[in-house]
């Protein structure tokens, strides 16, 4: 497939894309954006080793691609990141904001630092990534931001009320962006990713109890591997969506979708 | 080929005749075809539907159209069972068939014989076309069920009682038999388009003030082309989309977003 000849690619909290190690969605993404005649691609992050590594090994296999250090609350970073992809790269059409911090305690244990922290990593970023986008997207006349949100920005989870929160709001921002950005034929759209097995969730994996807890919640009875992730990201980014803007497109093998985890007879509901 | 060795019935697929105009139905059959399925068209359009069928043949695909009214029990089951015959195997099912009428606006003499007729179509022909394809698609490891749904199932607007109510519908149809059926593979989405140029709306959507009234809320600024709503549903029905199951895709230009 040739869905992104020609097109150049920005993407946050995605240094883990090194073949060979764990890859989140950023990794994966990007990899097949490249292999589907992506003419380039730059990663950002705050692991600039791991994030040099993949765009050198990119680079080794013929593709091009660049790593910069991105602090995605920064809004002179952000700006040196997007000038630098289009006097590397001539252009940019995708946007794909990944970047997350976690809050794990209740919220009497949040310090609101944390909390600023967590909502800025969200927040910041998606607004930061937008308006600098703007102009470059403008000008290559169009193109496509996807906010990689989260199942718990629809519902939300037992812990973590910080990263709900700041997820629900990318979701709402791209639904105001689409709106504004829509003459420019930007496209602006949210992914609600379910528990997918990445470096972000290795930990919670790896924890037999808290892994149980949710393997019975999916009705798809398994996590998501994070390539199925990123096949929605490509998707919103191809021109196959070129009429989908202000969408919120979960994909979480039905885990919100309804309660499978009941396993309870609703006869008595027949009356 | 994103399709590659899969068996999809569309229903709603007459509407598909090669440089005209076509209907979400017919613009999937051509495209599912070119992504390497096998599809079996249905509609009540016999005439249209044979003719497209053919089309599609001539032009190296596999097709075949049946005539189905989705509302009846007994033509699904001859449905899925001709589609088994020709093709032997049911791995996709998309219940595209619908409409509505009976007036946009409710009113004390609104017809209760229209709002009936089009949730017997809409609704209950997809409650119908999910039952039927549930046996062969657990003999196929798995199938994806793709239910049009509309804006008009998420949001209120000028649209007819039966075609809000059965489009609401369809959408939490699909969320509960999403999770029912995820244990046996078969994954099941709606999917909801917004305003689309097609050979239906064509006359409508030509009217200069019908247009406009629209278009002022869209902010891509435009209506959707045939195309852009098969997309989604091309993704939905490949393997790409092998985590997504009862989730709503919205292909509305930002329309609800607003």
């Amino acid at each position: 497939m040739d869905r992104f000849k020609g097109k150049v690619l920005l993407l946050t909290g995605s240094a883990a894309a090194v073949r060979g190690e764990q890859l989140g969605f950023g990794g994966e993404t990007a990899w097949r954006f490249l292999e589907e005649g992506g003419q380039g691609v730059m990663l950002t992050d705050v692991q600039d080793e791991k994030g040099e590594r993949a765009a050198s090994q990119m680079r080794a296999d013929g593709y091009d691609a660049r790593y910069m250090r991105l602090d995605v609350t920064d809004e002179h970073q952000w700006q040196a990141v997007v000038d630098r992809t289009v006097s590397e790269f001539g252009r940019l059409d995708g946007l794909v904001n990944i970047a997350g911090a976690i809050d794990r305690g209740t919220i009497s244990e949040t310090s609101s630092d944390h909390w600023q922290r967590v909502i800025d990593v969200s927040l910041r970023q998606v607004f930061l990534g937008t308006r600098t986008a703007i102009a470059p997207m403008r000008q290559a006349g169009g193109g496509s931001i996807v906010n990689i949100a989260s199942m718990v920005g629809r519902s939300s989870s037992l812990y973590a009320a910080g990263y709900s929160t700041s997820r629900a709001g990318m979701v709402q921002f791209a639904k105001a962006a689409a709106i504004q950005l829509g003459k420019y034929n930007i496209r602006v759209n949210a992914i609600l990713p379910g528990w997918t097995r990445t470096p972000f969730t290795e930990s919670i994996y790896q924890d037999d109890a808290q892994r149980r807890i949710r393997d019975v919640r999916v009705p798809l009875g398994r996590w998501a591997e994070p390539k199925e992730i990123a096949a929605a990201i490509l998707f919103l980014l191809s021109d196959d969506a070129s009429y989908v803007s202000g969408a919120d497109l979960l994909v979480d093998g039905g885990t919100t979708a309804g309660m499978a985890d009941l396993g309870l007879t609703t006869d008595h509901l027949n009356v | 080929m994103r399709l590659a060795g899969k068996v999809a019935i569309i229903t709603g697929a007459a509407v598909g005749l090669k440089g005209e105009l076509m209907n979400f139905g017919g613009g999937a059959a051509w495209r599912f075809v070119e992504q390497g399925a096998q599809v079996v068209l249905t509609d009540i359009d016999d005439e249209r539907g044979e003719l497209t069928a053919a089309q599609i043949c001539e032009a190296g695909g596999d097709a075949l159209y049946l005539h189905h009214d989705v509302s009846d029990e007994n033509d699904w089951a001859r449905v899925v069972d001709a589609a088994l015959a020709r093709f032997g195997r049911l791995d996709v099912l998309v219940n595209n068939a619908g409409g509505g009428g009976g007036g946009s606006e409710i009113t004390s003499d609104s017809s209760i014989q229209a709002f009936k007729h089009w949730m017997d179509v809409n609704c209950t022909g997809t409650f119908l076309g999910i039952r039927a394809a549930i046996d062969s698609m657990k003999e196929a490891g798995g199938g994806s069920i793709i239910n049009v749904s509309s804006i008009y199932g998420m949001v209120g607007g000028p649209a007819p009682p039966s075609y809000l109510a059965s489009k609401g519908a369809i959408r939490n149809l699909t969320k509960g038999t999403a999770v029912q059926l995820a244990p046996y593979g078969i994954r099941v989405n709606s999917i909801h388009p917004g305003f689309a140029f097609t050979a239906r709306t064509r006359e409508n959507f030509s009217k200069k003030e019908e247009a406009a009234v629209r278009l002022a809320r869209v902010p891509m600024g435009r209506f959707a082309t045939v195309d852009e709503v098969v997309y989604g549903m091309i993704y939905l029905a490949s393997d790409e989309s092998s985590w997504v199951t009862g989730t709503e895709l919205v292909i509305d230009g930002g329309l609800t977003a607003a």
